[in-house]
């Protein structure tokens, strides 16, 4: 009997031992939490996800959401720090030209453009492959436009911010992306073929479930706007052209439109980016976090929170600003542009009131106490303040005023300033200033577009482009700086951003980076 | 859990002298001294009195012979005495009931001619003195009388020493002065000689006086040692192994086991709750694998420390081989606390303590601060406001660390009841524990344990047990992370702002007025809350059979894991995180679970032939089906009170993970040994990870160690110097795969990636990648060659253990930075990809030493161990990881710190100039930076080109320590004991990663005192170290550099206890076996050279080590009262 145990003992182990060891596909088994690329963009829909994703590149950490429109608005010199804003020392380091290659904004809008670029990569590769196994879609099609559009865009960013950067146009599953700088005509070139694919592939509209989304009107914009920056004035001028009758100037009365949350993506924009308030989302997370990592889907824009009196109050109007308003009319009177009070309130031309559209009803504005602040982009004349940080407000990137000085300026610089003056002009009466009527030299009428766009464009982050491509960023930005601070220490090397250090660090092949500059 | 193998080798191991086996009952002897030692140990007074058996017989007319069979059968003991002896004894009535034997004896022996001695539970029976004299005993004729002395080797004499003729029944003892006589037959011609606590003696009859020395027996009983899937006796281990026993720690109340081991063991680095043994191997986990009772990789905090029975500590990979892919880091197994045969003991212990932050940081006043402020903003060309200007920001209004720092409340109950039969044994533990952080509405946790460890034996052959741990915590606090203090907020909060303002609303501040943004971190601590329960789990069964001799097979199935719910909330208040806005009510609730079931069979096959003994296991781990998951929900807008989320005016899921896991692997084992002197040992273990593609999944770990038992040498027993003498070298692979899962693929991203279309924020789901797939990782493989020695010298009294080895990691699953133009990464890094490309190496010396003694009365014990750890990486892929300051490259420490070196400061203009001159003499626009100005640092240029840049960077200091030390001080004196730990780390820095908010001058916030040596002009320059104040760094003295970097060493005074036992009259007087009390500090002392955060010991990852971020909580210190009772 005993025996009979024994044995049957024995035999019951090496069952178990056996059963055990033929079990061998335990450890065969799918990831529970995501799909990979092996597993995904691999149907029209699947490849369109991964075209919104490009778009959800704007919301990088630092980047639009809060401190790259403080950034281009800093090194213009259109903001002025008040006491509140000590604390930003990046910012602060920005408006001195104190900055370097580990400042925060610049690093971030390096790595929001490069995200931008491996998201469109990822879609480029999978849309075509697609479309080469399948046949033509509209779906894939427009989210390629999409990919292309958004990567020429990158590219013309760092192209002209940076000059010679990696250059990466095909997705790559696997290494570290070691990558040699490729020189800056590589980089516009590609930017260039870019838009050019958007634009035959992007639809001219999109329904209101996709408003705002890329067209061919904004990759033409785009692809214009690349042709004048790189001095090519004939090209960007037809393609402006291509914009006639597409889109148009708001009136005076929907000025506000340009820049706040009614009526967004108009008939004035080419091309916004989207922000959201989502009522009961922590708007915070799209500040302080990764709206993609801190699982919060707040979409919202700090602009009008850090430019406002009553929120954090960071950044007032540069009083030096004020004076730009105020010029000569063609008979040599002192005059005052209209588009003052709708920039910025106090003093003596800019707005007296403010909260004409709150329930409360208008409040005047007290000069005295606060000094200037921004009207243009905060929502003052709607609410008295963001609470938190709720504002919804798109930033435009492009709008079609800025288009039309675009065109003037191509007219201008082709050696036809009246055709440009024409084009200036369309913008002055727009909002009711008064139409420049004598016969301009090239030169001169180059003075006008110069004022023109900075009055009509004044903390749209662009300035700063202006002075850069005009070559006169060192002049102009070292007069101010010395008049406020003290100091001129803008050299020719500010004409660049510094590489970033974290991309010296990481990219082996990235090659000699002069000075830890550029 | 239950070790079959642990009972099997205890046989062994009192099972030891088999030549007079069948005279003397050695293995009883043994364990009473065993038990005795424990008790020692235990309570430090040994209670000498009284036999705990006791004895009853009610009978008349008792011959000595029925007396000798009633005692053996009524108490176990062994009665020893000369042939014929017991027939000189007159029968006695005897009538007692319930009485020690001692009592029974001399009833018995009052009117005899006849005497007794008792020496432990041996009887031994002698004439009685007076009649024991040549004159009047006449010798039989096949009788002579041996007579001589016994005497230990200091020539006392032992009196009481039993004499006894092997193989018979003849025996005596020796009297007060060690001389004995004993009628032995000539036929006879040996004694055998013993003593309590000495070697036993066979000496050969001679005429005349017989001298013997009996050599005092080694103090230390031969220990059983837990191995992966067995245990060996102390004396036969091969490999590398620390102990630490429940009798090693003392008092010592811990928050987790990680500082219950901090400096009890060479060769093991705890900073901060991670364990490092021998060194970083790894740049990835390098938690060591923790099995608990047999149950792999167990969840640490299921554990009550005051289950703990022993910590076993399995440094090398001859040791660590058996648990394959996941030994690489060293091995911790946990045993608990079992049963033991015999009548129901029960513990109860409790205690009742304070906790206090050990220290203050010294700030700037109010008056200093506004001082600080008014030079920042001018250097930075910023007008002061009004509020600024005027006086009343320099009165100091509250100290924010006298605020938040509170005393903590500390008790903790103990209860367990253990005991067993023939059959079964039993261990039944709970206990209650409460702690409170020392600060203000601070994190309070409760914690219930509850364990019930059973064995049953079901028939001689057939055992199986159970071991069923649960453990439920809670814990509430304030504040938004239960450290309301968010100690960053508590320094940087100006001290003129009061805690509440005139209308008794939390002051905040007015970014327009005041400037600062003030968080005040009492606001938060009243306004968040945390709260968190959870319950963790583990349970497992076993079974063994064993169906031939020596061959047994065990089987043992469990599961752990947990649950639990955490839930922070907001109430609406002014004065959030940033700005003084209004935050919302808010409720955030994660639910999460995990499930690990775990199968593990193995026969071991045991036996000896001649000199040769030899075990053989092989087994294998099945783990299937282990899950754990996490769903996060939060709401916004709702009322607190009934904190159910849907009731919130939005809600959302902010997270849902899912893990799986599985595991699959075979094992083996081969245990020779020739003559007690040559031992073997083989391991080999293949193991399955699903973290690899599937051609990459298998990876095998062999190992192999001798040792040589050189104390079983006739040429060293000789020497007459070692107690013990062994040697041991091993060799051996283990390894890693403490990666993330599916890192082999490029996994898709999904996430709150969406774009707000259209003026509704319509939005459209977004789909990207994560990461690149790193396809082609396998197993990273450590291995390790060791040497060691262990040594016991004068009566065992010092032990020392010495060891040596070397590391080696090669394919170190490496997390290679990818460019940041790549495009991957979240917020700060620049994503990675894994590829098996670096290595590793760790030298070390580990020095244990044990000395135990007395002096008179006081009896001391001192346990000191040391560590010498060298970590170098020997080769990187493609360069360098720079992670921050601290980086990793081939033949530095892995994670050193990395920078500038700091040279003062440019004291003027002028100094400026001339350094500027000399650069652009070589060509350069200027020495630093052209934002540079006259209080800015000078940082060295090292590599001498006449400029500083990147490349002047440097290694500026090491993270860690060259030195590690623990030392365990234990004295007693009658029934007081007293226990003193010490430890500490030599040869490390720290990286001040606060400096830039708490003391760079670069900001408008409270500052540590050390701004007030700041450079503030030409003729108030300050200390020559410290800058100018300025808003936004320009100059880059932020950067990484010597000015961050301050020495880590320290030493601390974690332990001071002081205890008193009653005399066991006095505890049996109220009923117990044993009561103690004590009283203990902890963390009281702490000598370190750094100023610049709460504590020294600072913690971190493998690869940005010692980089103090300024938010670790302090250990607290604390002080406990507490008993001990035993029943």
């Amino acid at each position: 009997m005993q025996k009979l145990i024994y044995i049957k003992s024995c035999l019951f182990v090496s069952l178990l031992i056996i059963s055990s060891a033929c079990n061998k596909d335990i450890i065969d088994y799918p990831d529970p939490n995501s799909k990979n690329t092996e597993t995904y963009f691999n149907t029209p829909d699947q490849i369109e996800q991964g075209s919104i994703a490009i778009y959800s590149s704007f919301f990088h950490n630092f980047a639009f959401a809060w401190q790259l429109p403080e950034m281009f608005d800093g090194l213009a010199n259109e903001f002025e720090g008040r006491p509140s804003s000590a604390g930003e020392g990046d910012i602060q380091a920005l408006l001195r030209y104190q900055y370097n290659n580990a400042t925060g904004p610049i690093t971030s809008y390096w790595r929001m453009l490069y995200r931008m670029v491996l998201r469109s990569n990822l879609v480029i590769f999978k849309g075509n492959e697609y479309l080469a196994a399948n046949g033509d879609d509209v779906i894939v099609s427009r989210a390629l436009g999409d990919a292309y559009f958004l990567r020429g865009w990158a590219y013309s960013q760092l192209a002209f911010h940076w000059g010679s950067v990696p250059l990466r146009t095909s997705f790559v599953t696997e290494g570290n992306g070691d990558a040699p700088r490729a020189p800056a005509e590589a980089v516009w070139a590609q930017a260039e073929a870019d838009f050019k694919q958007a634009q035959t592939l992007l639809p001219e509209s999109w329904d209101p479930e996709f408003l705002g989304r890329a067209t061919s009107g904004a990759a033409t914009g785009f692809l214009g706007k690349l042709y004048l920056y790189n001095e090519n004035y004939s090209q960007a001028d037809a393609e402006f052209a291509k914009m006639d009758g597409k889109y148009s100037l708001l009136p005076a009365n929907k000025w506000d439109d340009n820049f706040g949350e009614a009526n967004e993506n108009n008939q004035e924009s080419v091309f916004e980016i989207q922000f959201f308030h989502y009522p009961g989302a922590n708007t915070f997370s799209t500040l302080f976090g990764d709206p993609e990592e801190v699982g919060n889907p707040s979409r919202t824009n700090g602009h009008a929170q850090l430019y406002s009196w009553t929120d954090w109050a960071n950044w007032g109007f540069q009083p030096r600003r004020v004076a730009d308003f105020q010029y000569n009319d063609e008979s040599g009177s002192s005059y005052v542009d209209p588009r003052a009070p709708l920039t910025f309130y106090g003093g003596t031309i800019g707005d007296q009131t403010w909260c004409d559209n709150c329930s409360g009803g208008v409040q005047p504005y007290d000069f005295a106490g606060k000094g200037y602040w921004y009207r243009k982009s905060t929502n003052k004349e709607n609410r008295l303040n963001e609470n938190s940080v709720e504002s919804g407000n798109n930033i435009r990137l492009m709008r079609y005023a800025d288009v039309l000085l675009m065109r003037a300026e191509c007219q201008i610089k082709l050696g036809d300033a009246a055709t440009g003056i024409g084009f200036i002009n369309q913008v002055r009466d727009r909002i009711g200033a008064f139409p420049y009527n004598e016969a301009y030299s090239p030169d001169q009428a180059f003075e006008l577009l110069k004022h023109e766009r900075q009055i009509e464009l004044m903390g749209e982050q662009i300035r700063y482009c202006d002075l850069k491509r005009w070559h006169i960023l060192k002049e102009t930005m070292n007069v101010e700086l010395q008049a406020m601070f003290g100091i001129s220490n803008v050299e020719d090397k500010h004409y660049l951003f510094p590489i970033p250090q974290i991309e010296i660090d990481t990219n082996k092949g990235l090659g000699p980076v002069a000075n830890n500059w550029n | 859990m239950y070790h079959p193998n642990q009972n099997k080798c205890m046989k062994i191991a009192y099972a030891m002298p088999p030549e007079n086996a069948k005279w003397r009952p050695v293995t009883k002897l043994l364990l009473v001294m065993k038990l005795s030692i424990i008790l020692l140990l235990a309570f430090t007074q040994v209670s000498a009195s009284g036999y705990s058996q006791t004895f009853t017989l009610s009978m008349k007319k008792v011959s000595l012979e029925t007396m000798i069979n009633e005692i053996k059968k009524q108490t176990g003991y062994d009665v020893f005495y000369e042939d014929g002896l017991i027939l000189e004894a007159r029968p006695v009535d005897i009538k007692v009931r319930n009485v020690e034997v001692k009592v029974l004896l001399d009833i018995y022996f009052k009117d005899q001619m006849l005497d007794y001695v008792i020496q432990n539970k041996t009887i031994v029976i002698t004439r009685k003195k007076a009649v024991y004299s040549p004159e009047i005993n006449v010798p039989r004729d096949t009788t002579r009388v041996v007579q001589g002395k016994v005497m230990d080797e200091k020539g006392e004499p032992l009196s009481g020493a039993t004499v006894t003729v092997p193989d018979t029944k003849i025996g005596t003892s020796a009297n007060a002065n060690g001389e004995f006589n004993l009628r032995v037959p000539e036929s006879m011609n040996k004694l055998i000689v013993s003593s309590i606590a000495h070697k036993d003696q066979i000496v050969q009859i001679k005429p005349g006086n017989i001298i013997v020395i009996l050599k005092e027996m080694a103090a230390v009983v031969d220990d059983i040692v837990v191995i992966g899937y067995g245990a060996v006796k102390k004396s036969d281990v091969t490999g590398a192994v620390s102990s630490i026993s429940k009798k090693d720690l003392g008092d010592r109340q811990v928050s987790d086991i990680a500082s219950l081991i901090q400096g009890r063991a060479a060769g093991v680095d705890v900073s901060q709750g991670t364990i490092r043994i021998r060194g970083i191997t790894t740049f990835n986990n390098t938690d060591p694998l923790v099995v608990i009772d047999g149950f792999i990789g167990g969840n640490l905090s299921t554990v009550n420390a005051n289950d703990i029975e022993n910590i076993e500590i399995l440094k090398d990979a001859s040791s660590t081989a058996i648990y394959g892919s996941r030994g690489a880091n060293g091995v911790i197994l946990i045993t608990t606390k079992s049963g033991k045969a015999g009548p129901l003991k029960l513990n109860l212990s409790y205690y009742e303590g304070v906790s206090q932050v050990p220290k203050k940081m010294e700030l700037l006043n109010a008056n200093q601060y506004t001082d600080y402020v008014l030079d920042l903003l001018e250097n930075s060309g910023i007008e002061p406001t009004p509020k600024i200007l005027s006086d009343e920001v320099r009165i100091d209004r509250t100290d924010w660390q006298d605020e938040i720092f509170r005393t903590g409340r500390n008790r903790e109950l103990n209860l367990d009841f253990s005991g067993g039969a023939e059959n079964v044994s039993y261990f039944l533990g709970m206990g209650y524990k409460h702690s409170e952080n020392p600060t203000f509405m601070g994190r309070a946790d409760d914690n219930f344990y509850f364990r019930n460890k059973n064995t049953f034996t079901i028939k001689k052959w057939i055992r199986a047990g159970n071991n069923f741990a649960f453990t439920y915590n809670h814990f509430q606090g304030g504040g938004a992370d239960g450290n309301p203090g968010n100690l960053d907020h508590t320094l940087t909060a100006p001290q003129y702002f009061p805690v509440k303002d005139e209308n008794g609303n939390y002051s905040v501040s007015d970014r327009n007025t005041d400037i600062v943004e003030l968080s005040n971190p009492i606001n938060s601590a009243v306004n968040n809350h945390i709260k968190n329960s959870s319950i963790n789990y583990q349970a497992a069964l076993w079974a063994e059979v064993e169906p031939i001799k020596g061959l047994v097979y065990k089987i043992q199935a469990g599961v752990s894991g947990d649950f639990g719910r955490g839930e922070t909330s907001n109430n609406s208040y002014t004065g959030g995180y940033v700005g003084n806005s209004v935050v919302p009510t808010r409720l955030s609730k994660t639910n999460y679970y995990s499930f690990s079931p775990l199968i593990e069979q193995y026969i071991t096959y045991t036996n000896h032939f001649g000199l040769h003994d030899f075990s053989v296991m092989a087994g294998n781990t099945w783990q299937n089906g282990s899950a754990n998951g996490t769903v996060g929900v939060s709401g916004q807008d709702l009322d607190l009170s009934i904190s159910n989320v849907l009731t919130a005016s939005n809600y959302l899921v902010t997270q849902d993970a899912i893990g799986k896991y599985a595991y699959l692997s075979y094992f083996g084992r081969i245990n020779y040994q020739y003559a007690n002197k040559y031992l073997l040992t083989l391991n080999i273990r293949t193991d399955a990870s699903p973290r690899f593609a599937p051609g990459n999944r298998w990876g095998t770990f062999p190992s192999v160690a001798v040792a040589w038992k050189l104390h079983e040498e006739d040429f060293i027993k000789r020497l007459n110097v070692f107690d013990q003498l062994k040697l041991r070298g091993g060799w051996g692979l283990s390894g890693n795969d403490a990666i993330g899962e599916f890192r082999y693929l490029s996994q898709v991203y999904t996430n709150n990636v969406y774009y707000p279309f259209g003026s509704q924020g319509t939005r459209a789901n977004g789909a990207t990648v994560l990461n690149n797939a790193s396809g082609d990782i396998q197993w990273e493989s450590t291995e390790t060659k060791s040497l060691g020695a262990d040594m016991a010298f004068f009566k065992n009294k010092l032990s020392v253990t010495l060891d040596y080895y070397i590391k080696e990691t090669s394919d170190i699953l490496y997390e290679v930075p990818r460019a940041s133009s790549l495009g991957y990464g979240g917020t700060y890094g620049s994503g990675s990809a894994i590829v098996n490309a670096a290595s590793m190496e760790n030298k070390g010396i580990e020095l244990q030493l044990g000395y135990r003694s007395a002096i008179g009365q006081v009896s001391y014990s001192i346990n000191a161990n040391y560590t010498h750890n060298k970590n170098k990486v020997t080769s990187l892929g493609d360069g360098s990881y720079l992670d921050g300051v601290n980086r990793t490259d081939i033949g530095n420490p892995v994670g050193y710190f990395y920078g500038f070196v700091a040279d003062g400061i440019f004291n003027s203009q002028k100094d400026l100039d001339a350094a500027n001159g000399e650069a652009q003499a070589k060509g350069f626009t200027e020495y630093q930076l052209g934002s540079t100005r006259a209080g800015d640092v000078r940082f060295r240029d090292v590599n001498g080109d006449g400029h500083v840049d990147n490349d002047d960077r440097t290694s500026i200091g090491s993270p860690h320590p060259t030195h590690i030390f623990g030392v365990n001080l234990n004295l007693g004196y009658k029934g007081f004991d007293f226990n003193m730990f010490l430890q500490g780390i030599n040869g490390s820095s720290i990286y001040d990663g606060n400096f830039d908010k708490i003391r760079s001058g670069t900001l408008v916030m409270n500052q540590y005192a050390y701004v007030l040596d700041r450079w503030q002009s030409e003729t108030n320059p300050g200390n020559g170290i410290v800058p100018r104040a300025i808003l936004g760094d320009p100059a880059q003295n932020n950067r990484a550099s010597t000015l961050k970097l301050s020495d880590g060493n320290y030493l601390k005074l974690r332990q001071l206890s002081l205890g008193y036992s009653l005399s066991s009259a006095v505890a049996k007087r109220v009923g117990f076996d044993n009561i103690r009390i004590y009283a203990s500090a902890y963390n009281y002392f702490t000598f370190t050279k750094y100023k610049y955060g709460y504590d020294p010991e600072v913690g971190g990852g493998n690869l940005n080590r010692a980089f103090d971020t300024g938010y670790n909580f302090p250990r607290p210190k604390m002080l406990i009262f507490g008993f001990q009772a035993r029943l």
